[in-house]
């Protein structure tokens, strides 16, 4: 199973480099990845169905628990058949829809093969986090997939939104899948499903979860990236409605399902968000006039459908779920594949403008006749069966089965009218509509639709082909004592009835389409203050606007600002914990020697003088004088060494001040001495009064020995000095008087090029000193000044 | 172990304007109050050792045990930041003359950028 | 001059022997740059008697640092004072003619010194910087306590100096301009 997302992966890096000599054929070469895959699926068929499915553990990250756990059982191998099967079937069809020679195509096979890879390993993962991170591969291929006409904004604008709603529902769901692998300590899918964790927890957990669904599969109110994702070129549009992408989020629910559904809010929740999702969805497909949008909100409406079936949790359903899973890959991605076809031949897909299409391309017109026949559950078609099943499900239980019947019956209803829509709208003359002008498709184009279109009719005639494998699935809720095949015909049973009751209707709501078209756009105008869509364009303009706010208020830009708001946090956080958790309990002193107490006036009053300056040069004066006040009280509390350092270090110091003072203005800007000054008192107050109470308390806060005693004692024979301060300094810590040259040498460096940036390179003295380096030399002229003797 | 007060007073003089130079605009009088500040930090570290003694030197002191010395390991660590504080002083020095090059004055102004996206909040 | 304190005592010593140099030699080389009318006869005549004591007393002070108050730092930046003076007396050319090395020099050598006396601890299957202290018997000298902390100090010494000589020489120029 690894060999096959290799090869997928493979085919993907390879595909941009042969797209540019193979053109469009390059999709012939990738399509050997889905191919290969649905072929070495089928073979394992049997296996499967045995209850042997076949299982493969690679380590990844051991450190972190994370393997490559693929595993395909009866749900895998349904869904590997729609992922490869279908996906071959629309690779190929890829190969003759794209112009000879469209640009890009080499690039697009390779972000198509990445996307059927990584549907292929989300579908086989049996591992949280594994399947996780094909999820937001899935999203992230299909952000490029959908925004493959990066030049039109509408296309880049619908990419956008289809990976924010997806991604953000996959963020959240990887916070559910990181709950559930901690409750059931083990993130193995299998190993979950087979002892499923309990508890508060898991049903918040499986409410995450459930988000990440939704978005994926386009539940109301995430659906609306559905319909824009429609930009995408139509074979991509067939294979993420019909096969990937939001087949994902149904897959999770369907995988989860049999363990998870009696959870928590499990049930009611996926019920009533998948019904709202198929009337919603039903509803809005019956007023468009773009056949593809006419499509798209079909899907949104059976994903509903599909979502309600599978997360039900009983046996029944989920077999009817299983069996409309394989119906509705089939015959959506039929009837997106003629829209290309329609597209293609006729450049419209306007059903206002199309007219006597049907006559034109009768192999066609069959094909998706008996796609959408299958849609609206017509016997003798899959769909029929899998809509009889789902019927049959609902209509025995008791009052809240009854209402989740009712809800069902009215979506298939819409259904059958917007199938019926869709035929009439690409096939049939309409009068008073100019009969439209075709290109004859070519057989390579046909083939993939007409194999798709036959498929759910041989299933539908023969479903004994697909009832073991939606029988296996549905045995993962247990063996009932009466096993329910799926059937043609069950006898006159009530739920034969409900179905020709839907299609009547179904058919009485397409013959009056005129008026229910104008009562829909009353309707709508109601209904438009709460379109979803809408409220997402709403989101993201609220969440520019919010971001906005909070750069302007957190991001002044003003040097002050930010340093002051550092100064306030020390303050007010160690400062309010200092206030509460201590107090100066021990004896202080006024000081070790008396005339500590005349230098710290001194420098007292020096520090103020230094703050008040308003000329440079008597600042640097006045912080002079602290300097060699300090110096005197290292003198005092017996530091020789430091004592001198401080004092040269504070001469030096003196001299650069003087050096640079020199070029500056004497006095400081005025504007700047005046505005805010009050603020900046009372902030230094606060700090200046927190470090003094933190020296107090810190000072009382010493419970173990000072570490220099073994200083003292190890200098002479450890050391070899007598001056303690000094071997610490070479010695004991000499990694950390490395570290400060390090920073002197860095310090010297940038001083250097501070300086010096800029200045001409060119130096006449520099030429009579050959010692001077360049370095140097550049530092010794100002540029355009020949005169030697200016300088100096 | 008890405080040293006119020391903890000192170093809180020096903090506080030290602290009131670094929220100025001016950069050269940033680099001051930086130095004010490096001169508190010095001496909070120094008083950290305890109360005054005689030199840390080996065989200067009354006994071997070193009762009465000063503390040699903050000693160390004042010395090395003296010394890094010039380093840096210097650097700033440079910076703020750099500033003064290019724009003609030390004064620390707004970041442009952050002012631009401040107005497009005022003209949605 | 803003310098005098910090090398006053260290120079006074010396300064009774200034005047028997005199002639034309005593102005400081390199200082016939500048100006004539803001040069100073004393200035540069005591700068020139003080400036190698200046510089051998820092050396002292690194030499003896181990053992006595001083040690790198400190030996580094009386040296440093020692150029400062040169500098503040005879301007950029005099200090020039007194180190004829770009300040990245000491710098870099200084750096290199002190790191690798810590590798050299490695080579010797000590840890990184662990010292080594050896007993010399030298002739006339006697015996002479050589420790590697003594090579890594001369390392800090030098940094040190190089950081004063860059930053005379970059914000020293700047302000001759």
């Amino acid at each position: 199973m690894l060999a096959l997302l290799a090869l997928h992966l493979a085919l993907a890096f390879l595909a941009p480099a042969a797209g540019a000599r193979l053109g469009r054929n390059v999709f012939l070469l990738v399509a050997l990845a889905p191919a290969v895959s649905a072929v070495w699926a089928g073979a394992q068929a049997a296996a499967v169905l045995d209850g042997r499915p076949p299982v493969q553990t690679t380590a990844w990250v051991p450190g972190l628990g994370l393997s490559l756990d693929l595993r395909m059982d009866a749900l895998s191998l349904l869904m590997v058949i729609l992922v490869s099967g279908i996906g071959t079937l629309v690779f190929l069809y890829c190969a003759r829809y794209f112009p000879a020679d469209q640009a890009g195509v080499g690039r697009f096979a390779g972000v198509l093969t990445a996307f059927a890879g990584a549907m292929l390993g989300l579908v086989l993962a049996d591992d949280l986090i594994l399947l996780y991170v094909f999820w937001e591969l899935t999203s992230v291929t299909s952000w490029l997939l959908i925004g493959f006409d990066d030049e039109d904004a509408e296309s880049r604008r619908a990419a956008q939104q289809a990976l924010l709603v997806t991604a953000l529902g996959g963020l959240t769901m990887l916070v559910g899948f990181v709950l559930i692998a901690q409750q059931a300590g083990t993130a193995s899918l299998s190993a979950i499903l087979a002892e499923p964790p309990t508890g508060g927890t898991v049903a918040v957990a499986l409410l995450l979860v459930l988000v990440g669904a939704f978005t994926k599969s386009a539940q109301v109110p995430f659906h609306p990236w559905l319909p824009s994702a429609m930009a995408a070129p139509t074979p991509v549009s067939a294979y993420l409605h019909a096969a990937a992408m939001v087949k994902a989020g149904i897959y999770l629910v369907a995988r989860l399902a049999p363990a998870f559904a009696v959870i928590g809010l499990w049930r009611p929740v996926v019920i009533t968000v998948g019904l709202a999702t198929m009337l919603v969805g039903g509803w809005r497909a019956l007023r468009q006039d773009d056949l593809k949008r006419l499509l798209a909100f079909g899907t949104v409406s059976q994903l509903g459908f599909l979502m309600v079936l599978l997360g039900a949790g009983t046996r029944e359903a989920a077999l009817a779920g299983a069996a409309l899973l394989l119906a509705h890959g089939l015959f959506k991605a039929t009837l997106f594949l003629t829209v290309g076809v329609i597209d293609h031949s006729t450049g419209s897909r306007n059903l206002r403008e199309l007219s006597g299409v049907g006559r034109r391309m009768p192999v066609l017109a069959v094909a998706a006749t008996l796609a959408a026949l299958s849609m609206a559950g017509v016997p003798p078609l899959l769909g029929f069966i899998s809509k009889e099943a789902a019927y049959e499900a609902f209509l025995h239980g008791s009052g809240p089965d009854l209402v989740v019947f009712a809800v069902l019956f009215l979506g298939s209803v819409l259904t059958a009218a917007y199938s019926a829509r869709f035929l009439w709208g690409a096939f049939v003359a309409k009068p008073g509509v100019a009969p439209t002008e075709v290109h004859t498709p070519s057989p390579g184009l046909l083939a993939p639709v007409v194999v798709l279109g036959a498929a759910g009719l041989l299933l539908g005639l023969a479903p004994q082909g697909a009832d073991p494998l939606v029988q296996a699935y549905a045995d993962s809720y247990g063996m009932p004592p009466e096993v329910e095949h799926l059937a043609l015909w069950h006898g006159l049973t009530a739920a034969l009835g409900w179905s020709a009751l839907t299609l009547l209707l179904g058919a009485a709501l397409f013959a009056r389409r005129e008026p229910v078209l104008s009562m829909q756009r009353r309707a709508g105008r109601v209904l438009g203050l709460v379109d979803a869509g809408r409220s997402y364009a709403s989101t993201l303009t609220l969440l520019d606007r919010l971001a906005l706010r909070v750069t302007v208020l957190v991001q002044t830009g003003s040097l002050p600002v930010y340093l002051g708001t550092v100064l306030v946090t020390v303050v007010v956080l160690p400062g309010s914990a200092l206030l509460l958790a201590t107090q100066i309990t021990g004896d202080l002193r006024a000081w070790d020697r008396p005339l500590q107490a005349v230098v710290a006036v001194v420098i007292t009053v020096a520090a103020v003088a230094t703050a008040r300056a308003h000329r440079r040069f008597t600042a640097v004066l006045t912080i002079g004088a602290v300097g060699y006040g300090i110096a005197v009280l290292f003198v005092l509390q017996g530091g020789p060494d430091l004592a001198l350092t401080q004092f040269l270090i504070e001469t030096l110091t003196l001299v650069l001040f003087m050096f640079v003072l020199r070029r500056l203005p004497a006095n400081f800007t005025r504007q700047s001495m005046r505005t805010g000054q009050g603020v900046r008192l009372a902030i230094s107050l606060a700090v200046g009064t927190f470090v003094t109470a933190a020296v107090l308390v810190s000072g009382q806060a010493r419970t173990a020995p000072p570490a220099s005693q073994a200083y003292l004692d190890q200098s002479l024979p450890d050391g070899g000095g007598r001056n303690v301060v000094n071997v610490v300094l070479v010695d004991f810590r000499g990694f950390d008087t490395l570290g400060e040259i390090t920073v002197l040498v860095v310090a010297a460096m940038g001083i250097a090029s501070l300086v010096l940036a800029g200045r001409s390179r060119r130096s006449p003295r520099a030429e009579g000193e050959t010692s001077l380096t360049a370095a140097t030399g550049q530092a010794l002229d100002e540029p355009g000044t020949p005169a030697p003797e200016r300088v100096g | 172990m008890t405080g040293n007060l006119t020391l903890a007073l000192t170093v809180g003089a020096l903090y506080t304007a030290g602290t009131f130079l670094l929220l100025q605009r001016t950069l050269t009088r940033v680099v001051l109050g930086l130095g004010l500040l490096a001169h508190g930090a010095n001496l909070l570290l120094l008083q950290a050792g305890g109360v005054a003694g005689s030199v840390p030197f080996v065989g200067k002191q009354d006994g071997p045990s070193g009762a009465g010395t000063a503390d040699p390991l903050p000693q160390a660590m004042v010395l090395t930041a003296i010394v890094i504080t010039f380093g840096v002083s210097a650097f700033l020095l440079a910076l703020a003359y750099r500033s003064w090059v290019l724009t003609g004055e030390d004064d620390v102004q707004d970041d442009v950028e952050d002012r631009r996206v401040a107005r497009r909040q005022d003209q949605p | 001059m803003s310098a005098a304190p910090g090398t006053s005592d260290a120079g006074s010593s010396d300064a009774g022997r200034g005047p028997s140099d005199s002639g034309a030699a005593p102005r400081l080389p390199g200082a016939e740059h500048i100006d004539e009318v803001r040069r100073s006869v004393v200035l540069e005549t005591t700068v020139r008697l003080v400036f190698h004591t200046v510089l051998v007393f820092g050396l002292y002070l690194l030499f003896a640092g181990h053992n006595q108050p001083g040690g790198g730092f400190v030996g580094g930046l009386v040296a440093g004072c020692a150029f400062v003076l040169r500098y503040i007396a005879g301007g950029r050319a005099a200090l020039q003619a007194a180190v004829p090395v770009d300040p990245g020099l000491p710098l870099g050598l200084g750096l290199v010194l002190a790191t690798g006396t810590g590798i050299t601890a490695w080579l010797f299957g000590g840890q990184f910087l662990e010292s080594g202290i050896r007993t010399l018997e030298l002739p006339v000298l006697g015996t002479v306590k050589a420790t590697s902390a003594l090579a890594f100090d001369t390392g800090v010494f030098l940094v040190v100096v190089g950081l004063v000589l860059g930053a005379l020489r970059t914000l020293g120029a700047e302000a001759e301009r």
